[in-house]
């Protein structure tokens, strides 16, 4: 190494920043990957939030000009609340509390560290693409073809640092095991990420090829097929719907497995049961195969048996699982005691929403009701995503005090915000639910025709909603502000 | 034995495999098409039918590799290598500055694709640098096991071409920048801006060598202020454009030969 | 400065591992582009319609492509066994033969491209076979700059058996392009 001197070496110590950006601890990185999640669900949240707003009146554009903003508004909600918010919070609890359930550190820290700084840089070009009039293509094709563009590419590179990130998870898993832990003997949070993980590297894979091929055909000339603005959603849109989004749920599952597990002091019983179940639920979540956009003329690709036989076999398995953690209640009910821990009360909570998801995704595909199109869609995808900000969170504050440290926790505080999740999920899920019943589309626009014109009904559903929607906002708020507070204080005990 | 990773991944695929036959013949497949992977007879819905193909074929192969490495067991690692125990999976690395700038270069190469592909090529040229210097700064974490004498011999190794290519590139860029100043102001203007920007750096200089005890901070804080601002009016200059230029005489095209229009 | 402290060693098969999961996704990923390729061709040739304009695609270009990709799998497979017998010389020899021919594959694949006088634009059909042959030509460079990684840690003495997972990890990802363009030889150059 080159020689300096003690005050030369002095002078060229990192700064705060040199420090932030150059550092490869995975959790100081689960840092950016939790907060920029975060940021993302509650700015999905907002933009859900919006187009709730705009539903009050099926039959004109009130908040938006145009159903073609309404669109892009509607689009960015489901992107951010999954490949810019879930995942990426599934991701740092991935990089930090599994390698250590594994009795391990994070292997190819610096391939994580370029993981995470590559999410990063493509959610805030995905960010700027939807705000600049792009992203994922319009009905009407009124938005800009290179801001698309521009979100594409934004979009892929947080497909390939999440891609990335899940391979240094999974390699950690496999290979960076303590002596004396098989894959058998894994707590389920890491059990269930390795099932997660094999699951959506595969779909994250297919979904790059989509999103590649509308991009290819987007560029520079008039679009054959795949780059048409009205297009490359519906491309896209399999990632966001059943059975694909039921692979976030999965780290959840394992989540609420090993928080009862740690709140009743008391192991699961059958562990080799729920294994093969959580493993069986990844495989039903194996969703790139269900391309509605390429359907070719007969049965659409929703409808077929597969997808029915997928929507209908989830239930018992997620059922087994919320058996199994029911049992490990029952028999640790002593070891509760009066206040059973926040985090314990959201992930039971997150378990059961997950339950309550697969009836709905089940009841969506029976082919009479004809509710593919309907704002059931909306319902099982609020349930699912609810699902899994409420497990997420109650993860974050269980193993905060080693994301964090120990101080400033705030449990009061933060199982209310749960509750307003909970609340704000049920009430957007089963309003949707009933609207979709009474034909509501699940893109609304600005118009009734495109609304489904639907029964009457439904302005009451919406508003019922709406309502459901801000809890689900104030929650996430309130979330935030226990995050910063339990960070402040802990900044303030280091410094 | 069967390892858990086999039996899962193994089990995946086996399920995977039933499942495209199953959305094949469920599908509109005909004959033995889904089972001979459409040789003999139609497999149904193409899309469904392959990408669960591809699939299982990729969980085949987690499955293999699996049971090939016994999960990977830290007994298995350690009875490789003939030891009693195996060794840490992961070292403690510290801080890098190369995943940073990977994703940079990533984010240019894609910012490129969508802008300009000057901006791509730049993109690639630095994923292409940060690959080299990342694989060297592997490669000497492995020459031995005292940290001091890897990193004596990476910069041993690396310093070499890293300060003559660095340097090139660094005086390129400036000389590029500061030329698209001048082309861009008039003829007295690109005189009084030459002048002006000379004697801020001469008197800086002299500033500088005056006080040796000058912290390293500020020298380096004056450079990077002194070295952006050349780079944004440059990268403003650029874009505003060149001013005009007048051919005398409207003949042959010469260097020597044409006036410029002072504006 | 010279140090007489040995390296630690390091667990082995790590990155074989993260190389069949990462090349994992990088499978699942044509293995959507042949989806959809397939199944668009089936519907064109269902309705009678014309796939590629007659005389377009040539065998012989993709053939070419094909045999120059058995001969890199079979260098890759020399660099594997040299490395691992610890012989220096034959894994360097191989592991830049193997990186040259994927680099003559890449150039005849540009040549073809811009020899065939099929726009990009022309059909749906075409926009598929430059974005699959594309993306393979990105795996294979990729793969080549792996390659090209590697001959520099050879070249520091680093491609001795201690270290054949270097060079294990990246025939796994060099075996998988293999692999991608036979089914693109297949199913696109043969069956067109």
């Amino acid at each position: 190494m080159t020689t300096t001197d003690n005050a030369a070496a002095s002078d060229s110590a990192p700064t705060a920043l040199e420090q932030a950006v150059t550092t490869t601890d995975p959790v100081a990185l689960a840092r950016v990957w939790g907060f920029g999640g975060m940021t993302s669900i509650l700015l999905g949240a907002v933009a859900g939030l919006l187009v709730g707003l705009e539903r009050l009146d099926l039959a004109s554009a009130d908040v938006f000009g145009s159903a073609d903003e309404v669109f892009q508004f509607w689009s960015a909600h489901r992107v951010a609340f999954v490949l810019l918010g879930v995942l990426p919070a599934l991701m740092a609890l991935a990089t930090t509390v599994v390698p250590r359930q594994c009795g391990g550190s994070l292997v190819f820290p610096r391939a994580a560290a370029m993981a995470c700084w590559t999410w990063l840089v493509g959610a805030g070009m995905t960010v700027a693409g939807f705000l600049v009039d792009g992203g994922l293509g319009t009905p009407g094709g009124g938005g800009q073809r290179e801001a698309t563009a521009l979100t594409m590419m934004g979009l892929l590179l947080a497909i390939g640092g999440l891609l990335l990130a899940s391979v240094c998870v999974m390699t950690t898993i496999v290979s960076g095991r303590a002596a004396g832990t098989g894959l058998r003997d894994l707590p389920y949070t890491a059990w269930t990420t390795l099932v997660g993980a094999t699951v959506w590297t595969g779909m994250l894979g297919v979904l790059a090829a989509n999103a590649v091929l509308a991009y290819v055909d987007l560029r520079g000339r008039p679009a054959v097929r795949f780059g048409a603005e009205d297009a490359i959603w519906e491309q896209l849109s399999w990632m966001f719907t059943h059975p694909a989004i039921y692979v976030l749920a999965l780290p959840v599952l394992g989540i609420a497995l090993d928080l009862v597990s740690s709140a009743t002091r008391t192991e699961q019983a059958n562990r080799d049961v729920l294994l093969v179940a959580t493993a069986a639920f990844g495989f039903l979540s194996f969703g790139a195969f269900a391309q509605t956009f390429f359907d070719t003329p007969g049965t659409p690709v929703a409808e077929e048996a597969i997808s029915v036989v997928a929507a209908f076999a989830i239930v018992p398995v997620a059922l087994a699982i919320v058996g199994g953690l029911a049992d490990t209640l029952r028999r640790g009910a002593g070891n509760l005691g009066s206040k059973p821990p926040a985090e314990a009360v959201c992930s039971v909570l997150a378990a059961v929403l997950v339950l309550a998801a697969t009836a709905v995704g089940a009841v969506r595909v029976i082919a009479p009701l004809e509710l593919l199109d309907t704002s059931v869609t909306g319902a099982h995808f609020a349930l699912v995503l609810g699902a899994v900000v409420l497990g997420v969170g109650a993860g974050f504050h269980h193993w905060g005090e080693e994301l964090v440290g120990p101080k400033g926790r705030r449990p009061g505080l933060f199982l209310l915000g749960g509750l307003a999740v909970a609340g704000g999920t049920v009430l957007v899920g089963v309003a949707d639910l009933v609207s979709g019943l009474l034909d509501q589309a699940d893109f609304t626009g600005v118009d009734l025709a495109t609304a489904g014109n639907p029964d009457s009904g439904v302005d009451g559903l919406n508003l019922v909603s709406l309502v459901g929607s801000l809890a689900l906002l104030g929650g996430l708020a309130i979330w935030m502000l226990t995050g910063s507070l339990h960070t402040a204080a802990n900044r303030k005990g280091a410094a | 034995m069967l390892t858990t990773g086999f039996k899962l991944w193994f089990g995946f695929f086996v399920a995977v495999v039933f499942a495209a036959v199953f959305a094949g013949y469920t599908s509109g497949a005909t004959e033995t098409g889904p089972l001979s992977l459409g040789w003999k007879g139609g497999v149904g819905n193409h899309v469904s039918y392959t990408i669960l193909v591809f699939a299982a074929g990729v969980l085949a192969l987690f499955g293999l590799v699996a049971v090939a490495f016994r999960d990977a067991d830290a007994e298995a690692q350690a009875e490789v290598l003939g030891l009693d125990e195996a060794p840490a999976a992961q070292h403690e690395v510290g801080s890098s500055l190369w995943p940073v700038f990977g994703a940079l270069g990533v984010g240019t190469l894609g910012v490129g694709l969508v802008v300009h592909p000057a901006v791509f090529v730049i993109g690639l040229c630095i994923v292409a640098a940060v690959a080299v210097e990342w694989t060297m700064t592997n490669w000497s974490e492995k020459v031995s096991g005292d940290p001091a004498a890897n990193a004596e011999a990476r910069e041993n190794l690396m310093r070499p071409i890293e300060i003559p290519i660095l340097g090139t590139i660094g005086v390129g860029v400036l000389v590029l920048a500061v030329s698209r100043i001048l082309l861009a102001s008039s003829v007295t203007g690109a005189v009084w801006v030459a002048t002006v920007v000379g004697i801020v750096i001469f008197g800086l200089a002299v500033l500088v060598s005056q006080r040796p005890d000058l912290p390293r901070v500020a020298v380096r804080g004056i450079l990077f202020v002194g070295c952006v601002a050349v780079l944004v009016l440059g990268i403003v200059t650029a874009v505003s454009g060149e001013r005009e230029f007048h051919h005398k005489g409207g003949g042959a095209h010469q260097d020597d030969a044409h006036a410029e229009a002072d504006h | 400065m010279a140090s007489t402290v040995p390296a630690a060693p390091t667990r082995p098969r790590t990155l074989v591992v993260a190389s069949a999961f990462g090349t994992g996704s990088v499978v699942m990923y044509f293995g959507c582009l042949f989806a959809l390729y397939f199944s668009i061709r089936h519907d064109a040739m269902a309705w009678g319609a014309q796939w590629y304009p007659e005389g377009a695609i040539q065998l012989v270009p993709g053939g070419m492509n094909m045999s120059t990709m058995a001969m890199s799998a079979i260098t890759m497979g020399w660099a594997v066994h040299a490395v691992l017998n610890d012989d220096r010389i034959h894994a360097m020899i191989a592991m830049a033969l193997t990186a040259v021919l994927g680099i003559a594959m890449v150039n005849q694949t540009v040549f073809y491209f811009k020899d065939i006088g099929l726009p990009i634009d022309a059909s749906e059909a075409a926009t598929l076979l430059f974005t699959i042959v594309g993306s393979h030509m990105v795996m294979v460079a990729i793969g080549v700059l792996w390659l090209g990684l590697l001959l520099l840690r050879a070249l520091g003495g680093q491609d001795t058996s201690r270290h054949r997972d270097l060079v294990s990890a990246a025939a796994l990802y060099w075996y998988a392009s293999v692999a991608v363009y036979s089914v693109i030889w297949i199913g696109i150059y043969i069956a067109k």
